[in-house]
This record gives C-alpha cells, structure tokens and sequence, in this order.
C-alpha cells in the first residue's frame, strides 16, 4: 500500500471523517491517549510496583556504604549520610520506568509483525510504546516523591529544598525524551537482529555508569567522570541528584537542559534514519 | 515417572534452549559482550570503593572478585534454570497450567524446562572467568575441594532462591495476580550482588539465615577465597547442613502450596 493511499484511509475510531489529514491524525492521538489512560486507570496498581523493590535496595545500599565509611573514614570525600542521600534518590530515579521495555515493546512489535498494523495508521509508529511511559510516568511521580520523603524521614536524612528538588525534576523530566529515544533506537535494531536483549543488556549497564546511577561521579576514576560529564546521561541521575543535596548549584540544570536538548534532536534524526533503514530491510508477515 | 524419564525431559529442554540460542546468533553473542560489559563496569564500581577502603568486614580485594565470580556464576545458573519460578503466576492467572496439568509430567518440571534459558549461562562464564582470573593474579590460589564446596553451595543455593520465587508465585492460586510479590521477590536478587557480613542486627538474620541468601555468593565466595579448612570443616558442615534444612523447608512448603492450591484452582473459565 502506497502512503497516498495509506492517508486516504478513514481512521480507525470510525464515527464521521474528520476533513483533513492534520485532524485525523488528532482524532486518532485522542483515541489512543484515551484507551492509554484508560488501560492505566485499570492497572493503577501496577504504576507503583516498581516502588516495591525501594526499600530492599536501600536497605542493600545503606549497609553497604556504612561499612565502606566505617572501614574508611573521611577517605571516600563523601560522608556517609551524603552517600546514604545520593542512593536514596538514585534508586528512586532507577525505579522510575523500565525504559528497557519500550526497546522490548518495539523489538516484539517488528519481530511479530505487529508494527505491520501501525504501519496502517496515520500515526508514527514511535507513539505507542511513548504513550504507556507518558502515562506511567504520571502515576510514578505521584508515588515516588512520598516514598523519597518517607525513606529520607527514616533514615534522619536532612530534607533538601524544595527549590533544589524542583530543578531536579525539571531535569529529570527533561531527560525522558533522550532516555526514551535511546532505547527505541535499541528495539529499532530488531529490524535486522530480530533479538535485542544483548545489545539492551550492553546499554544498560554503560549508561548506569555513566548516569551516575551505580555510583557518584566524585569516586569514579577521573577519567570515567570526565567523560561522564560530558556525555548527556548524567542529566538523569548524578546531576539532578547533586543538585537535590546542594552538591550542585541549581543554576547548572539550566546549561545542561539546552545540552540535552541538542543531544535530543541528534537522536531524533538518528531515530528516523534508523526507522527508515530498517523499514526498508523490513519483510513485514509473509515477506 | 523414573529420574531417567525426568533427565531426559531436562536434557532435551537444554538442548532445544541451546538451538534457540544459536538461531539468534548475532544476539547472543551481543550477550556474551554484555557480560563482559557488565564485568567492566562493576570492577570500575569495585575498584572505586576499594582504592578507599581497602578492606572492609573481612572483604579485601581478593576475595571480592572471588565473590563476584561466584556470584556471577550464581545467576547465571539461576537465570538459565529456575528463574521461571518467580512468575510461574502467570500460568496459574492466566489459565495456561492447564496445558501443563494435562501432561503425564509434573508440570512444575515442564513449565521449568520450557523455560530454561542456556545461553544466560554460558553468558555468565567469562566474566566469571574475568573476576576469578583477576583473583588469581593477585594471589588466590584456590584448592581442587575448595571450588567443589563452593560450587556445591552455588547449586544449592540456585536451588533455594528458585524454590522461595515458587513459594510466592504459587500464591497466586487464592491471591490472584501477585505481581508486587514477583517484583519485591525479584528485588531479593539484589543481596547476592553485595557481600552480606555488611548487614547487621535482625535484618542479617533475617536476610542470610532466614531466607537463606546469604547462601547465593557470600557463602561459596567464603569457601572458595578462604578454604574450607580455614573456616573449619564444622563451620562448612554446619553450613551444608543449614542449606538442607532450608531447601526442605521452603521445598516441603511449595510442595503444600502447590497441593492445595491445585485444590482450589478451576482452570481457564472455572
């Protein structure tokens, strides 16, 4: 089927034909957005499973960096309460939604051939796996902010200001599309691997590095942190992060969200080349 | 049903799990490059932590790559096998176990087999390899009965952790749907990436006795860095004995679930 004659098509939600292509691709956004929202609405819960596994990782982290402080005390550069802080935000943040499954939703839909149905539908393709994670994210926030403020009460933690703990998430959130275009590159893959756990697993486990997730910049080797600090997946752990605690100023989130918007719109184009690419090398049900 | 009737099952699943692998080829090895990734990047962390303390809860360099070996092994073996236990739910939710009830094996074991997943374990043996290399060049040298009893701990050990995922998933037959179950037990996984002489109080009693995770990587990587000798054959022993009782205690407690539960489940459409 052509793309002129894909545009001729009704929409899907039936009902009367909006009048021009601009408005039936609204048309079918709200469909989709609706059934999104009503799908979370069913699966509330399942918003907040995550935040399950925060406390056993705490508790993980928490013993860990008090018997490293204790063998090792004033050598790490960071107190153990700071450490204590940084892992009670990085594991909330790590919580935050398994990007890994948009690759894995995308990497499904081309090896099933269910990209072929969206392929039939006035919008790109990248909206479906984008619309659960808009709306999971939603729910996260919701949740994550009263789980951080429990952990830090618990722990004695002193609170961060509220100022700081916006500009975190300001950044956070301006990260999302970076992070999700990522990973939809990595499911993208599957157009010519078919399979794309090993390259996600790779992924993973480089930027969790280099995020600052799995440990702070301040006691990587200085080589590891310089090259982290000017990659863009700190804007997602160890900048906001530092930011929160005062290890930071706020002001920087504002240089770095300009950066991250660059690295953004890379990863846009790169994204389309590769959807191209592969559509191309695609042989959809039956060849 | 004879053990050789049940080998044979586990056999040809090993078998039709090691084709699968080879038919995504470029992925599995993109998997075995990940573990190497992953053996990188958890040296970076290690290296960082050490360089300031050297030592610490009786943990040195040396016996941290040791226990991250073993660990890594662990998992390996663990995803690869039994890792289908923590959501053996879903065949119970969505109706599926009827496929499995329906066959003259048990259907715990086909589920199993149905799942195994090889090419983790053979993704896990070079950074095992990694870790335990590194050890060797700086000074461990183990005995031929010291990686035997470590190895006999991480098998044990696998056993366990898969039999308490099955205890939680098998809830489901009067919980339904126990996906927050499935991921704090998954969470659980956490405690064999660290050494846990770092717990204190209740929460080690509770966590490496209780549970029995402290049998995942912190007893074997005991065993394997130190020797069964210097920890004494009592203390070994006593062990053994403990990881026993813990097998045939979360064993005997899946086996009651799954007994009555089967009394309750109706099946796809009751």
């Amino acid at each position: 089927m052509t793309g002129r004659a894909m545009k001729k098509q009704a929409p899907w939600r039936g009902g009367p034909r909006p009048p021009g292509p601009g408005l039936a691709a609204l048309d079918v956004l709200v469909g989709f957005v609706t059934i999104s929202f009503l799908e979370m609405r069913a699966y509330m819960g399942s918003s907040a499973l995550r935040l399950v596994q925060y406390p056993v990782k705490l508790v993980v982290m928490y013993f860990l960096w008090r018997a490293v402080t204790g063998a090792a005390p004033g050598r790490l550069g960071l107190d153990f309460d700071t450490l204590t802080a940084y892992y009670a935000i990085s594991i909330l943040i790590g919580l935050m939604y398994s990007f890994r499954r948009v690759a894995a939703q995308t990497e499904h839909d081309i090896r099933t051939y269910a990209v072929d149905l969206h392929l039939c539908r006035p919008l790109p393709y990248w909206v479906k796996p984008a619309a659960p994670m808009v709306l999971s994210l939603a729910g996260y926030l919701a949740l994550a902010l009263p789980c951080g403020l429990a952990a830090f009460t618990l722990l004695r933690l002193p609170l961060p200001d509220p100022e700081r703990v916006l500009a975190a998430v300001t950044c956070l959130l301006a990260a999302v599309p970076l992070r999700f275009l990522v990973w939809y590159i990595i499911g993208l893959s599957a157009f010519w691997t078919e399979e794309t756990s090993g390259l996600a697993n790779i992924f993973s486990w480089v930027e969790s590095l280099l995020s600052g997730m799995l440990i702070p910049f301040a006691l990587l080797p200085s080589a590891v942190a310089a090259v982290a600090r000017w990659l863009p997946f700190q804007a997602y752990a160890a900048l906001p992060i530092e930011v929160a605690l005062g290890l930071r100023p706020p002001v920087e989130v504002l240089g770095r969200v300009g950066a991250l918007a660059c690295w953004t719109v890379l990863l846009m184009v790169a994204g389309r080349a590769v959807w191209v690419r592969g559509r191309r090398a695609y042989q959809s049900g039956g060849g | 049903m004879t053990w050789r009737e049940v080998l044979g099952i586990v056999g040809k699943g090993l078998w039709a799990s090691l084709k699968a692998g080879a038919y995504f080829r470029v992925s599995f090895i993109l998997k075995v490059l990940s573990g190497l990734v992953r053996a990188a990047t958890v040296l970076v962390f290690w290296r960082a932590v050490l360089q300031r303390a050297p030592s610490f809860v009786g943990w040195d360099e040396t016996s941290i790559l040791v226990f991250l070996g073993c660990s890594e092994l662990f998992f390996g073996l663990q995803l690869a096998l039994v890792s289908i236990a923590g959501r053996f739910w879903v065949y119970i939710r969505t109706g599926y176990l009827d496929v499995y009830l329906t066959r003259p094996v048990d259907a715990r074991l086909l589920v199993a087999v149905a799942n195994f997943d090889v090419p983790l374990a053979v993704r896990s043996l070079p950074p095992s390899l990694v870790y335990l290399g590194l050890a060797a060049v700086s000074g461990w040298r183990p005995g031929a009965g010291d990686l035997l009893v470590a190895l006999a701990f991480i098998v044990g050990g696998a056993l366990l952790l898969g039999l308490i995922q099955l205890c939680f998933s098998l809830t489901s037959f009067w919980l339904g749907p126990t996906e927050p179950l499935d991921e704090f037990v998954n969470s659980l996984y956490e405690f064999g990436h660290y050494p846990l002489d770092t717990l204190s109080g209740w929460v080690r009693v509770l966590v490496a006795w209780c549970l029995g995770l402290g049998y995942v990587a912190t007893v074997p990587a005991r065993c394997a860095a130190r020797g069964v000798t210097a920890l004494g054959l009592h203390t070994v022993c006593a062990l053994a004995v403990g990881l026993a009782g813990l097998v045939m205690v979360w064993g005997g407690l899946s086996q009651l679930l799954w007994v009555r539960g089967r009394e309750r489940y109706e099946g796809f459409g009751g």
